[in-house]
């Protein structure tokens, strides 16, 4: 039984099926990518994952629990599983680096002020940010605010790590920081689920690659190294990506939401 | 024509001063209760869009196009008017509040309108619920962004506390007029007056850039 199995997911927009009966698996530890053209229902499909986005009809087993994503309290059961990394990181400007990874913690969770700081200064330094715990997000880098987005994530212990557009901001130095990165923390069992235009990353780092047109999985990819080799995605990467796609630089955001 | 003579109202300096308080604490419990209100006139048209987003604005609209004073008026001679017995200090207060709740609330939702739009689904994610998103997101954010407005608009209302004195408040201007009124010195208490009132305004910045510089600090 694989650790996360979503199936049939459906969206609907009036009489638009902006997503119908999408679904992938993942083990435990994976790097699942979503590519797929602008308007395939990528985006849509990563926030389906949170309860960000409606749906008409799906189902996902995550560490064996089964949740109903149709069902009006999904979205809270979701966001117990999930963490998300937003394309525009989200960080709020108004706090400390160390005050946004500690707000959830503290606030929901109402774990104590001290061990949330403890634990969040703790992965700052593992995400090398140790000296901007006090600082405010608009003195951080592209990179760096986007670590902070991703520690902040990670502070909510999530079975699964979402991420939406994770390089599109960055340089090609910055993009190969977060590839080992995302890379390290599927090592210690995290799963990660990335929508992408980058596809030097997305080929590298996959373990899986799904790849969606109009809504539906056209195809999907499995193994690392060779996901990308599926005739479809092949295709599709030749295509879409090729040299352009793998420079960061030159990809663009998504507005297929 | 005498030349002026500021003995007369030196002497009556500690009674004066009296009135600074005064003052101070009308405007600061207007503001209170008037920012307390505007926090839920601005929620009402941040997160509606149909009657009760055009109440909210109506009521900004019709208090922020009318005289202070008249309002002050409604209040003064319209609670007795439904049994509500109240002094001439609480009338001032409560016809401030009112006042300051819809410029505030037009200030706040201005504030509300610059919070990215990002952080309402990422306050959704990290678990939080609409009290808690409002108390450590939209509001904290949309206050730092509008702290000069704010801490303008208390300016005005230390200012326009004066008016307290027409109802028979003893604020500042009250005691001015009360000075004036046994030493005939009208002139040089008004002088004075409006000095204590620029000094108050100069000290009240300052406040106001220690404040900001602390909550600076506080992130």
């Amino acid at each position: 039984m694989p650790y996360i199995d979503v199936r049939d997911v459906c969206v609907r927009h009036g009489k638009n099926e902006t997503l119908r009966h999408a679904g992938f698996e993942a083990e435990r530890g994976d790097i699942v990518s979503f590519i797929g053209p602008s308007g395939s229902g990528k985006t849509t499909f990563l926030r389906t994952l949170i309860g960000l986005q409606p749906v008409w009809q799906g189902q996902m087993d995550v560490h064996g629990r089964n949740v109903d994503m149709a069902a009006p309290a999904s979205a809270r059961i979701l966001r117990e599983q999930a963490a998300i990394v937003f394309q525009q990181y989200g960080l709020f400007g108004h706090m400390s680096v160390l005050r946004n990874l500690t707000l959830a913690p503290t606030v929901v969770a109402k774990r104590s002020r001290r061990e949330a700081e403890h634990e969040a200064r703790a992965l700052l330094e593992r995400l090398g940010l140790a000296d901007k715990a006090d600082v405010l997000p608009a003195d951080l880098s592209g990179g760096q605010k986007q670590r902070v987005a991703i520690a902040r994530a990670l502070m909510l212990r999530p079975a699964l790590l979402l991420l939406d557009e994770p390089t599109s901001a960055l340089d090609p130095h910055k993009v190969r920081d977060v590839g080992v990165l995302l890379r390290d923390l599927a090592q210690d069992g995290m799963t990660i689920i990335q929508v992408s235009h980058a596809m030097g990353v997305v080929s590298s780092l996959s373990d899986r690659i799904v790849l969606l047109e109009d809504g539906q999985v056209r195809a999907v990819g499995t193994g690392r190294g060779y996901a990308a080799q599926q005739p479809d995605i092949a295709a599709f990467m030749n295509t879409h990506g090729g040299d352009a796609a793998t420079d960061p630089a030159g990809s663009r955001s998504d507005p297929d939401h | 024509m005498t030349g002026l003579d500021f003995n007369p109202v030196f002497a009556h300096l500690p009674f004066l001063l009296g009135g600074v308080g005064v003052t101070i604490l009308i405007a600061t419990l207007a503001f209170a209760f008037g920012l307390s209100l505007a926090v839920a006139l601005a929620i009402l048209r941040f997160e509606n869009q149909g009657a009760w987003r055009r109440l909210s604005r109506s009521y900004s609209t019709a208090l922020t196009n009318t005289p202070q004073l008249s309002q002050i008026f409604a209040v003064f001679y319209c609670l007795p008017l439904i049994g509500l017995m109240v002094s001439p200090f609480l009338s001032v207060v409560i016809g401030m509040t009112l006042n300051a709740a819809a410029y505030l609330a037009d200030i706040l939702g201005a504030g509300m309108a610059r919070v990215p739009p990002v952080y309402h689904e990422v306050a959704l994610t990290l678990g939080l619920n609409r009290r808690q998103t409002y108390l450590r997101v939209i509001l904290p954010y949309a206050g730092r962004a509008m702290f000069p407005a704010l801490a303008n608009h208390f300016q005005i209302m230390i200012l326009g506390s004066a008016m307290a004195s027409i109802f028979g408040v003893e604020d500042l201007t009250g005691r001015a007029y009360d000075i004036g009124s046994t030493t005939f010195r009208i002139l040089e208490v008004m002088l004075v007056t409006g000095g204590l009132y620029a000094l108050l305004s100069f000290a009240l910045t300052g406040v106001f850039a220690l404040f900001r510089r602390t909550m600076e600090r506080m992130v």
